[in-house]
């Protein structure tokens, strides 16, 4: 199991393997950690398609832990 | 002319019955994967998934049934201040996963629960399960329906258990009723030597459709002891194509280099349905117990991943669950046994009873543990994560991220958790069959709440509920204990 973090500007849904794992941020915008289990996800956000990449299939392992979650970040298309 | 009568009447009911054999399943006309019995289906009504309660029931025929029903009515007992008023902590299962006795009661309670507590005793507890079956394949135009290809012992049981406990209701009644618990009636796959589940989501990979299958089906299934039942044959339709689409998750796990071995070989299992080089066009099913005795090994895949229709992760991330909770009823057995006290080697029935029973107790033990031990590690994380910020917060710097708030509990009843030793040992020795004389189920049932209002992990799942809970009093009946257990 690894802790995931999804960087975006704004608050987003976050779709792990097609399915919605609730927004990227919380109320006070700040990052969220979400629980995700170990292997292969592909990771998208929900709303307007102004991100890229449109989605990315990473491994998710154990070395993203409480403290220091695993990374993955959406940028805003220019 | 009288004997060519009975022969002529005999030759009549052997014809009539034997044309009676429905197919087990159908096949699904097209594949819609937000249709038919799934966990998200099920209307909540008033059951939060805040709150997250999964029971197993494990096998061991009429004494595994009994014993769930007991640990049903402790939680029926149960009764704890909620913000909207007093509420039943049975009324909070979210769900129960049953294999072999264990299925019995799950499936009963599914299809009936308005009469569940009063009728299930009658409809099967106090039944000579056993006695009918035999009486049945004896009877002479049953003979007939054993011998053609499509008709064995299981599907005789199958037709018995429909007509006599389950009152011929199929799935379709359950997707209708669309209320919690979700059931999960668990056998075992006899090619995988892995769980096979009646639900939609695995019916899916058969293109077949399970709401017209029969709930007896599904439980005769799941306990068909191997060698006193004939595997249950379900027809793989896959070759037909239902416009299967895998999902994605299914597609991820299965790139070999990039996953743990245990989802990546889960994958593959779960892939090995549709797979046309596999040619599985039947898939033969027997006892839950043999691939998972205690029913737990389907909600550990739901607990740790997020890969299960009805992921705990998926509902942690949503904000969902605060808490999740793991009851398991395990019936499991630990006869006497004096082979160190003799020279002589223990003879074939005691080497087949072990390697039956041996490795399932052992694997439901460790699954037990595996549960816990995640649970812990979980709950390990919160403190770590609290710990830590307060740390930082004297530093004026921010953690990177928040994780939810959940608390885990895992718990099981079983009989070697009674204090009393002569107790313990009277309902370590009893035997699994499909059937026990009334006082028998009657003292299980005593045994089973009052392991479950003993037990530690229950009281602290209670006080975490409400502060003020106390657990109901629970007597043994000093007479039927001396009746059933005599010293």
């Amino acid at each position: 199991m690894g802790h995931v973090i999804v960087e975006f500007p704004e608050c987003r849904e976050v779709f792990c393997d097609g399915r919605s794992q609730g927004n990227n941020r919380n109320d006070e915008g700040k990052y969220r950690e979400l629980i995700i289990g170990n292997g292969l996800h592909r990771f998208r956000l929900g709303g307007d398609e102004n991100y890229i990449p449109a989605s990315q299939s990473v491994e998710v392992t154990d070395e993203g832990n409480v403290i220091l979650a695993q990374r993955i970040v959406f940028t805003k298309k220019a | 002319m009288i004997l060519l009568r009975a022969l002529a009447a005999f030759a009549l009911a052997a014809f009539v019955t034997s044309c009676a054999v429905a197919p087990v399943n159908v096949k699904l006309d097209r594949y819609d994967e937000k249709a038919g019995y799934r966990f998200d289906n099920l209307s909540s009504d008033g059951n939060s998934d805040e709150l997250f309660v999964i029971l197993t029931f494990s096998g061991g025929g009429t004494r595994a049934a009994a014993f769930s029903l007991g640990v049903m009515e402790g939680l029926r007992d149960a009764v704890y201040n909620a913000p909207g008023g007093t509420r039943r902590f049975l009324d909070d299962v979210d769900v129960i996963s049953s294999v072999s006795g264990g299925s019995f009661t799950a499936a009963y309670y599914a299809l009936f629960p308005g009469k569940f507590f009063t009728n299930f005793p009658s409809a099967f507890l106090h039944r000579n399960v056993q006695g009918d079956l035999i009486r049945r394949a004896l009877w002479p135009p049953n003979w007939f329906r054993l011998a053609a290809s499509d008709f064995d012992r299981i599907n005789l049981a199958a037709e018995y258990y429909d007509e006599t406990i389950f009152e011929h209701k199929t799935f379709s009644e359950l997707i209708a009723k669309r209320r919690k618990p979700y059931i999960i009636l668990n056998a075992t796959d006899m090619t995988l030597g892995r769980r096979f589940e009646f639900t939609q989501d695995q019916f899916d990979l058969l293109c077949s459709d399970l709401s017209s299958v029969k709930v007896a089906t599904a439980v005769a299934a799941s306990s068909a002891f191997p060698g006193l039942l004939s595997p249950l044959t379900v027809k793989n339709f896959a070759g037909e194509g239902c416009d299967y689409k895998a999902p994605e998750w299914l597609t991820n796990a299965l790139v070999r280099e990039k996953n743990p071995v245990r989802r990546y070989a889960y994958a593959l299992d779960f892939s090995s349905y549709q797979d046309p080089k596999l040619k599985r066009d039947y898939i033969h099913l027997l006892d839950g117990g043999l691939g998972d005795n205690i029913g737990l090994r389907g909600p550990y895949v739901a607990l740790s991943g997020n890969d299960s229709n009805w992921s705990i992760f998926q509902k942690i991330n949503k904000r969902e669950v605060r808490r999740v909770i793991v009851i398991s009823a395990n019936a499991k057995t630990n006869p006497r046994k004096d082979w160190d006290q003799k020279q002589a080697a223990p003879g074939i029935l005691d080497v087949l009873s072990l390697v039956t029973s041996g490795p399932m107790d052992n694997y439901s033990f460790d699954t037990v543990q595996l549960v816990r031990d995640f649970f812990a590690d979980l709950n390990k994380d919160t403190k770590i994560w609290t710990a830590c910020k307060s740390l930082v917060d004297k530093c004026s710097v921010e953690m990177p991220g928040v994780p939810e708030p959940v608390d885990f509990y895992a718990g099981e009843l079983s009989f070697d958790s009674l204090d009393d030793q002569d107790l313990r040992l009277c309902m370590e020795n009893l035997p699994t069959s499909f059937y026990l004389p009334e006082d028998t189920v009657t003292l299980l049932r005593q045994v089973a709440r009052l392991l479950l209002m003993q037990s530690a992990d229950f009281g602290k799942i209670m006080r975490e509920l409400d502060r003020a809970w106390q657990p109901p009093a629970v007597q043994i009946d000093p007479a039927l204990r001396a009746k059933v257990c005599p010293s």
